[in-house]
Formats: structure tokens, C-alpha cells, sequence
């Protein structure tokens, strides 16, 4: 052991050096945030809750059935029922994601034709039951007004830029127009 | 053989046949629309383009007969671009609704669009047609409709229907029944299948499903006995539609109605649940425990009051072959009787009779291609494309590939209408004109070059001796020159069938028709294969092999179900005689003087609701079993749904009960069922030929009080006690109908779609009219198997197998 060496322990040298350290800690604005009460805005693409987008035109889901969602997601949490509404149009009578099941890949956002299902940016959801993580129709447009609302398109389309841009049908291309609407 | 090349590779080919049909042999794909191979080629999508070398526009391969030599390109640039050329023109009009159209992911567009076609199109139209939304069962959204013609073509070419057409030009063409009325016509459903795109659906399962939630599995139909594989989808364990796949099963993939909307009926509202007994008067639910033990005690004290000769049980055609052996098994073993019967007693029973009478053989089961290749094939009053669709296909086969098909028949089913000779006779004569033509040949002499003998041939000519043709043209009512005619064309013919059912329905046929169409056949020299006559349901021939049929003297059907109190107990399994076999009032009786009446049932049947106990079994699709078709081939059925609410297997609520009696049937498992029922052997007889005389004469004759003969049989839409449970087959039609002439109806004053009281020596039966001239005058023509019409009050059973016509009156309901 050298003469510095002792010199260190007997003074305590490098507990001093840290407490040094500490002490101009003190002075400085903290780095934590103080989550609860503070929040930190998620990123663009947050893959968070799921919703179904609200068309605002009609007040019912922009979502046709089409089960694109469905087949690509890769853990199988996605069910859709549809039926035959009183016009003979399809109607999407359940939506429901078990979200529990869920990966948040977000392929289905990537599937959906019509862009009418969305992760929002939300990510507060822990709960205490099962049911509540098995989104229903009901829910998942709920999501959509709570965490998304108007300013949702606009978030949606600069970060998602959904698939539906890109597929709009050209203008006098034939599609099915019904009488009535 | 000719050698063709396709894609550098040497290939052997047959003649005649076409570059396609090559390429399919050997796996080589060639995209294509249009394209049946059911139907002759139409070269309409233009999509299976190829270059053939030494040519220079491009060729069809569906139309281009290959040919020597010929060097064949499939794949290449100039025939990529053409494809997608061809995809850009059928898109310009084709909505691009793929996320609501319910053909999407099995659409065979979307899949050459994706495949071959541009991402976006260079010319834009919109056609606007209103999807059409009136038919039942079958969905049409016209502006989806590529054109290709194959619905059409296969609803006239295939099915001899024509129902559906390519009206309008240009862009306005569609797929369109005449003059664009509602959809009116036998809703086979073949239109569904051969669609390629979305422009033809299943009502029942519009916007139910998307192709990938589905799960497929094979089952056998549980209606006819043609034993037809059907395709069953399924979502979530529901069945959600049945498919017909191209080439699988007996039926290579062709399905009537009945088996491709009739699946519906185990989701039906009148599926029992519970074990119901009757308790002061009424059925109430109870538990499985409590029911098999009322049983059992019921079925003892019978037993020990009247012995086992008192009690019979009735098993059922359309239950498989584990379930039958089991209650023949439970009958002979537990209660130790040989009262045992199923309905095919009033009809395949008598045809197997007859044909061991003449030809010697115990059994004799159809080949379904058998029409095909004959020089004369004579339907004998027998509507075989509404009882056995897929077999009467297979006569419009016949025909279009060059057959005589002789119809000989008083209704215009559609063998009449599509056939090459139809000879309208009066109702129930069919035998009279066979003994006509026996007679004839007899006088012929065309026996006598065939130099064989036969015993019996003096009996049999003095017997048809009375039957001149004179006589044959009054009795059947036909031209006398044409049923000359007729005569000599069947008889000179090289080679020859005779088809027929005897169902348990129809009443203008028994035993005598059957031995008058063997010997007619045997004394031309030709085989029990020449005589096609197929079992009625889809187990039939199945329940038959089984023993479900007095074998050491018991009593038959006949005594068990119409004389009262010949029986003290009765054990019916899966039928409903007060709706299915004739003379229902009499059974009704029969039931009263009853002491136990225990009905196995998978709904309340009418006969259900004068049971002391209900058991509730477990459906086809719901059960593993097998059933025998009429060509006697077994065929697996797997259990793809769970049974409704607490019912079980058939066989198993027979194990139960005979623990419970405490007798061991030591059978526990349905893999021992199995192995016990494949040592059953089947015994078919040797041939040895005899012709018998035949007696013919009409049971029921028409008098000037009951003018009118009845004839009941089976439709296109139902037959029987599945059928009507069926939602889908409701919508086509639901309700009980009589057909009338016009002739009738204006004798009568009988309005179509008016209530008519029908009145014969049996009792008075009300009834909707519908007035046809599918009925020739004199004739009328009602389905049984309505309920609520109780058609069997009017009709009577026949013990000696004969056809037990019935003569009626009609009057309008005042």
C-alpha cells in the first residue's frame, strides 16, 4: 500500500468525491417525471388502445366488415360478426378485440381498406377484470371519441397514412351506389 | 393417342380432347373463368389464352382441340399482357366491393386480378343495376357479373332447368329470369356454385361470414339416398353454408336444394332438448335419469303382462347404420322379439321383393352412371330428379350425350319435359303399359333370338295375353300407334334401362310394377343391372343390411302400425307415421289402443305428441355414424357440431336403457358398434331368373263419386320429416298444395290458390290449390309430407304391396 493509498482511506477520499456530487445534485431541476401527476405525451404512432374510427357523417363506425383485420392479426384476437340489415346492406353487429391478447403490431390498422380501426395513443387502461379488456363495438368507438375525436384524422393520417388513401376507388370507376344513398 | 408439347414437356393425350382438358391432366395451370367442366366449352372470358406455334393469334385453350404435334406455350410475356389486358377490361365494370362482397378470398377474379391484373385500370364505366333482393335463397347482384354464362349454362345445359338467362346487350346485360321477374324455379343452388364471383349467392349465408373464418368438412347428405358429399362450413361450430367441391364424392360435386340449403334443419325450432314423459295428460321435461328409468320400468311391465311378441319398434331410414343395428340389437337381445320394421316396408322393401321373385337377387343396388350409354332409357313413372336429384341428372347426361330417354309418366316433371319421348299416360298405368310391351315382345317374338330359357315364359304370356296394344292405348290412354312405336324402339334396342322408385310416399307403384319391368327385361335378355330402382333415403339400403326388418316371423310394419292392438308397446325411432306413411287415421287408432308408446325423435314430431316418452337424439352432423347410399356404399358421416341442448347419439340412449333394464349389450364404445356392424355380412342372393306373372289392376278405381285419382309422392324442395324443419327450404315453400288441372279445375270450379275440401272413401281433407297442367286432367298431385295438411287421412296402405291410388273428389271450400 502506498503513502496516497492511505491517505485516500484514512480521508475518505472518494465517499467525499460522490457526495461532492450529490451535494451539486441538489441544485439542479430533476429529470424523473412525477408520472401520476405528471404525463408524458405518447409519441406519433404510439401504439396504445384500440378504437374504431367514428365516421362523422354517418355516427357509426367507418368499419364495413370486411375482416381484413381479422385474418392478419397474428394472435387471433379480433372478432367480427356481420348480418343482413333491413336494406339488404351488411351490417357489422359485433366488433370485439381481446385485448388482452393483443401484441400491438398494429397490422390491422395496416389491413383495414377504409382505415376505421386505429391504436390511440392511450396507454392508461390497467384494470382489475378480464371483461374489462374485451372491447366491444360499443367500446372501441367510445375510445375512439374519448382519445382520438376530431383531432384523431388528422393524427391518424400523418402517422398512419392508411391504406384507404391509396385504394380510393378513381373517380367514375363503377362501385355499388345504392339507390338511397 | 396423340403427343402434344405444353411448356417444353413431352405429354400423351387422348383425342378430342381439348388443350385445357390436357393441361388440368398434368397439373399444368392454365387460368381460366368461363371454363366448366360440366359444360361444353364457351371460350367466352378469354382467359385461358396460350400461344400455340405456327399460329399467330393467340388460342382459347378451352376450345382448341389439341392436336398432334402441337407445341403449346402457357406462359409468356405476350400472354401475361394479353391476361391482364382481358382483367382490365372485366374490371371496368366490376364494382370493386371486395370488402362486402361475400366472395371475397374465394373469388376467382380477385385472385387473377391479383395475380395477372393491373393495380389500376386505364377505362372506367359504372353499370347500374339494382341487386335484386325478391328471390328466395339465391342472391344476385348483377353489376358484380363478369358475364362468363356459366350460371347459365349449367342451370340448362347441366340441370335442364333454364331458369336463368343473359338478357340486354352491352353494358345492360344480366343475368336475369325471364322478363326479370322474381327467381321461380327449383333452387338447386348449382347457379351458387359455378359463379366465379360475387354476382350469385347463398341467401342464407349473405354477409354471415368471411371465406377465412370458415372451416370445411366433408359429410354426407342426409336426404336421398344418392349419399351426395356435401362440403359443410362452419364458423365457430355453426354451420354456416354446404358447398358442392368439383370432383369430390359420388356426386362430383353437383348438389340439388335439398342438400345445399336443406342443412338448417338441425338448427331448427322444434329440436327437443329434454327427455319429455307424459304426466297427467302432458309432456313434461325431466331428467335423462328419470326418463331412462320410466322407461325401463314401462317396458318390463309390458314384458311381464303380455310377453316380448307385444312390443315392436320402428327404426328410421334416416338414421345411420350404428344407430339401427343398435335397436334391432336392443330389440332382439333386451326384449327378445322380432317386431322390427322401417318405413322402407311401403316401398324399397317391395322392390326388393320383386326382384328376388324374377331375377333371384336379395339385393340390388344402382350405379348412378348406369343411364349413360344406353340406347333406351325409360323412366317409368317416377319423378327421379325431384326424389334423387343427383341420379336424375344423370338421365339429362344420358340424353345429351345421345341416349332415347322415354318418359312414361302422367305429370310433366322435368324428365318429361327435357326428355325424347314422353308418353303422358293416365295415372297409375305405368304397370299396364310395361305388361303391354311384354306382351308385344312376346308376340314378336324378339325373346326368341336371344336362345335362352327361362321358366315361366307360358304363365307370363298367358298372363299378358289380354294386354293388346288396343287394350294398352285404352287403358293407359296413349295412341295406340304410339305405344307401337314406342314398343319397337325399346325393344329393338341395342342396349337398354328401366328406372324407377317405390317410395314410401308415392302410391302409384308397388310390387306388380316391379316384377312387370323385371320380366319385360329378362325376357330381353338384359340384367338386374338394366333395372335401376334406388332406395328412398339416405339410409334406407343401410337400415336394410342392418336387419331393421322381420327376419324369424315378427310382425311388419303393416300389422304393427294398422291393425290396432296387435301391439302393446311401440318403439319408434326417428319416423313420424302420422305424417309420412298413408292411412294416418287408422295408425292414430293404433297409437290410442297403445299402452306405451316411446318415440326417439330429434324433434316433436306429430307422432312425438302421442308418445308416453320423448327421447331426444342427437341429429345427423351432430353424431359419428355411417350411411349406405343406394349403390351400397358406406360412408362415413363425422360429427361436426354439438348436439342440441341434452340430446345423445341414437345407440347410445339404447345402451342406456338396456344398462338400465340390466341387460349388457356389451357394446360400450362406438369403435366396438363398429367392429360388431362390419361382421354383418350382406347377403345379395344368387341370380336365378324366373319370369311371374304379373296381376294388374288399379286398387282403387275412380267412380262417378270419386272421380278423380290421388297421386302423393315426394318434391324437388322436401320429402319427408327433415325437410320441412328446414328454414331455408320453407322459404321456397312452406305450405301443404294439391296440383289441379285446368281441365279439373274448371269442371270443379277450383280457383288457383283457393282452399279445395278433397274428399275420398277414407274422410275430407282441406287444402290449397295450386292449378298446373303438370297434372293431366283426372289427376291430382300432393306432397305428404305437410303436417298440417294430413294428406295420409285420405290414402291407404296396400299390405300386399300393391299401388294403393286413391280416389277423390274435390270441391271449392265454400
Amino acid at each position: 500500500m502506498t503513502v496516497q493509498e492511505l491517505f485516500k482511506k484514512i480521508f475518505f477520499v472518494e465517499i467525499l468525491k460522490g457526495m461532492a456530487l450529490t451535494l451539486s445534485r441538489l441544485f439542479t431541476k430533476p429529470v424523473t417525471r412525477r408520472y401520476p401527476k405528471e404525463k408524458r405525451p405518447a409519441q406519433l404512432g404510439f401504439r396504445g388502445l384500440h378504437a374504431l374510427v367514428r365516421n362523422p357523417a354517418t355516427g357509426d363506425a367507418k368499419c364495413v366488415g370486411c375482416g381484413l383485420c381479422a385474418a392478419i392479426c397474428p394472435s387471433r384476437c379480433i372478432y367480427i360478426y356481420t348480418s343482413e340489415g333491413p336494406d339488404h346492406q351488411k351490417v357489422v353487429d359485433r366488433y370485439e378485440i381481446e385485448v388482452l391478447r393483443c401484441v400491438y403490431c398494429a397490422f390491422c390498422v395496416e389491413a383495414c381498406p377504409f382505415g376505421a380501426v386505429v391504436l390511440t395513443p392511450h396507454y392508461e387502461y390497467a384494470d382489475y377484470s378480464r371483461e374489462d379488456f374485451y372491447m366491444t363495438k360499443e367500446k372501441l368507438l367510445e375510445n375512439w371519441d374519448k382519445y382520438m375525436g376530431e383531432k384523431g384524422f388528422e393524427y391518424f393520417d400523418k402517422f398512419w397514412n392508411p391504406k384507404s388513401t391509396h385504394f380510393t376507388t378513381p373517380e367514375g370507376q363503377a362501385i355499388w351506389r345504392r339507390k338511397s344513398g | 393417342m396423340i403427343e402434344l408439347t405444353i411448356d417444353g414437356k413431352k405429354i400423351q393425350a387422348r383425342k378430342g380432347m381439348t388443350i385445357l382438358d390436357v393441361a388440368r391432366e398434368n397439373n399444368i395451370y392454365i387460368p381460366h373463368l368461363c371454363w366448366d367442366r360440366r359444360l361444353k366449352p364457351y371460350g367466352g372470358c378469354r382467359l385461358c389464352l396460350v400461344e400455340v406455334e405456327g399460329q399467330r393469334k393467340l388460342m382459347a385453350a378451352c376450345s382448341t382441340p389439341a392436336d398432334n404435334g402441337m407445341v403449346v406455350h402457357t406462359d409468356t410475356p405476350t400472354l401475361r399482357k394479353a391476361r391482364k389486358t382481358v382483367l382490365e377490361l372485366l374490371l371496368v365494370h366490376h364494382p370493386l366491393d371486395c370488402p362486402i362482397c361475400d366472395k371475397a378470398g374465394e373469388c376467382a377474379l380477385q385472385d387473377l386480378a391479383y395475380k395477372y391484373g393491373p393495380s389500376e385500370g386505364r377505362f372506367y364505366a359504372e353499370r347500374k343495376h339494382e341487386p335484386e333482393a325478391t328471390s328466395a335463397l339465391i342472391d344476385r347482384n348483377p353489376n358484380r357479373c363478369i358475364l362468363c354464362g356459366r350460371c347459365v349454362r349449367v342451370c340448362w345445359e347441366h340441370q335442364g332447368v333454364g331458369a336463368i338467362n343473359l338478357i340486354g346487350r352491352g353494358f345492360n346485360t344480366k343475368i336475369s329470369p325471364a322478363f326479370e321477374e322474381t327467381l321461380d324455379c327449383e333452387f338447386c343452388g348449382q347457379c351458387v356454385d359455378a359463379c366465379p364471383v360475387g354476382a350469385l349467392g347463398a341467401k342464407p349465408y349473405k354477409y354471415r361470414a368471411r371465406a377465412w373464418f370458415l372451416e370445411s368438412h366433408d359429410s354426407i347428405c342426409p336426404y336421398c339416398s344418392v349419399g351426395c358429399t356435401l362440403t359443410l362450413d362452419l364458423r365457430e361450430g355453426k354451420i354456416l353454408r354446404v358447398r358442392g367441391v368439383d370432383g369430390k364424392g359420388v356426386n362430383q360435386g353437383d348438389l340439388c336444394g335439398k342438400g345445399r340449403f336443406g342443412f338448417d334443419f338441425i338448427y331448427g325450432e322444434s329440436r327437443l332438448k329434454t327427455p319429455l314423459v307424459r304426466k297427467n295428460g302432458e309432456l313434461k321435461e325431466v331428467s335423462w335419469e328419470e326418463a331412462l328409468y320410466y322407461v325401463a320400468e314401462r317396458l318390463k311391465a309390458v314384458l311381464k303382462d303380455y310377453g316380448p311378441n307385444s312390443i315392436g319398434a320402428i327404426g328410421s331410414a334416416r338414421a345411420s347404420l350404428e344407430d339401427n343395428y343398435m335397436l334391432q340389437k336392443f330389440i332382439r337381445e333386451v326384449i327378445g322379439t322380432d317386431n322390427i320394421d322401417t318405413s322402407a316396408r311401403l316401398g324399397y322393401a317391395w322392390a326388393l321383393k320383386g326382384m328376388e321373385e324374377t331375377y333371384g337377387i336379395k339385393l340390388n343396388p344402382i350405379k348412378l352412371e348406369s343411364p349413360i350409354g344406353k340406347e333406351v332409357v325409360l323412366v317409368l313413372e317416377s319423378d327421379l330428379t325431384s326424389t334423387h336429384p343427383i341420379f336424375g341428372l344423370k338421365f339429362l347426361e344420358a340424353k345429351n350425350e345421345g341416349s332415347h330417354l322415354m318418359v312414361v309418366e302422367p305429370r310433366r316433371t322435368k324428365l318429361a319435359r327435357r326428355s325424347s319421348e314422353w308418353l303422358r299416360i293416365k295415372p297409375g298405368t305405368g304397370t299396364a303399359y310395361i305388361l303391354g310391351l311384354i306382351n308385344f315382345a312376346i308376340k314378336e317374338g324378339v325373346h326368341l333370338k336371344k336362345e335362352m330359357e327361362i321358366e315361366g315364359l307360358d304363365e307370363l304370356s298367358n298372363a299378358v295375353a289380354e294386354f293388346t296394344p288396343e287394350k294398352v292405348a285404352e287403358l293407359t290412354g296413349l295412341d295406340k300407334e304410339r305405344f307401337i312405336e314406342s314398343a319397337r324402339r325399346f325393344i329393338n334396342a341395342e342396349s337398354r334401362l328401366i328406372a324407377l322408385t317405390v317410395g314410401a310416399a308415392e302410391n302409384q307403384k308397388g310390387i306388380e310394377t316391379v316384377k312387370a319391368a323385371a320380366n319385360l327385361l329378362m325376357l330381353l335378355g338384359e340384367g338386374p343391372d338394366a333395372l335401376q330402382v334406388p332406395a328412398d333415403y339416405s339410409n334406407t339400403y343401410g337400415a336394410w343390411l342392418m336387419g331393421l326388418r322381420p327376419m324369424n316371423g315378427g310382425k311388419d310394419l303393416y300389422t304393427m302400425l294398422y291393425e290396432p292392438g296387435a301391439l302393446k308397446a311401440l318403439y319408434v325411432m326417428g319416423e313420424d307415421p302420422l305424417v309420412t306413411m298413408p292411412d294416418a287415421g287408422r295408425i292414430e287408432e293404433t297409437f290410442k289402443r297403445l299402452e306405451l308408446l316411446i318415440v326417439q325423435d330429434i324433434r316433436l314430431s306429430e307422432t312425438a305428441k302421442m308418445a308416453d316418452v320423448v327421447l331426444p337424439a342427437a341429429s345427423w352432423a351432430e353424431k359419428e355414424g355411417t350411411f349406405i347410399n343406394a349403390q351400397g356404399i358406406p360412408q362415413p358421416v363425422p360429427k361436426v357440431v354439438s348436439p342440441t341442448g341434452d340430446s345423445i347419439p341414437d345407440w347410445q340412449i339404447l345402451r342406456n336403457i338396456a344398462r338400465v333394464m340390466e341387460h349388457d349389450l356389451g357394446v360400450i364404445e362406438f369403435s366396438a358398434l363398429k367392429e360388431e356392424i362390419a361382421k354383418v355380412a350382406a347377403d345379395s342372393g344368387q341370380q336365378r331368373w324366373r319370369l311371374v306373372p304379373v296381376e294388374y289392376d288399379l286398387t282403387e278405381k275412380p267412380d262417378n263419386e270419386y272421380p278423380i285419382v290421388m297421386v302423393t309422392g315426394n318434391i324437388m324442395q322436401h320429402s319427408g320429416a327433415l325437410s320441412v324443419m328446414s328454414k331455408s327450404l320453407s322459404h321456397v315453400l312452406s305450405d301443404a298444395f294439391v296440383q289441379v288441372s285446368p281441365e279439373d279445375a274448371e269442371r270443379f270450379g277450383v280457383e288457383d290458390g283457393g282452399f279445395i275440401k278433397i274428399a275420398s272413401r277414407k274422410g275430407e281433407v282441406f287444402i290449397k290449390a295450386r292449378v298446373s297442367d303438370e297434372v293431366p286432367e283426372g289427376m291430382l298431385f300432393v306432397p305428404v309430407h305437410f303436417a298440417h295438411a294430413r294428406v295420409n287421412m285420405l290414402t291407404t296402405a296396400s299390405p300386399e304391396g300393391r299401388a294403393h291410388l286413391t280416389a277423390v273428389r274435390i270441391e271449392p271450400k265454400g
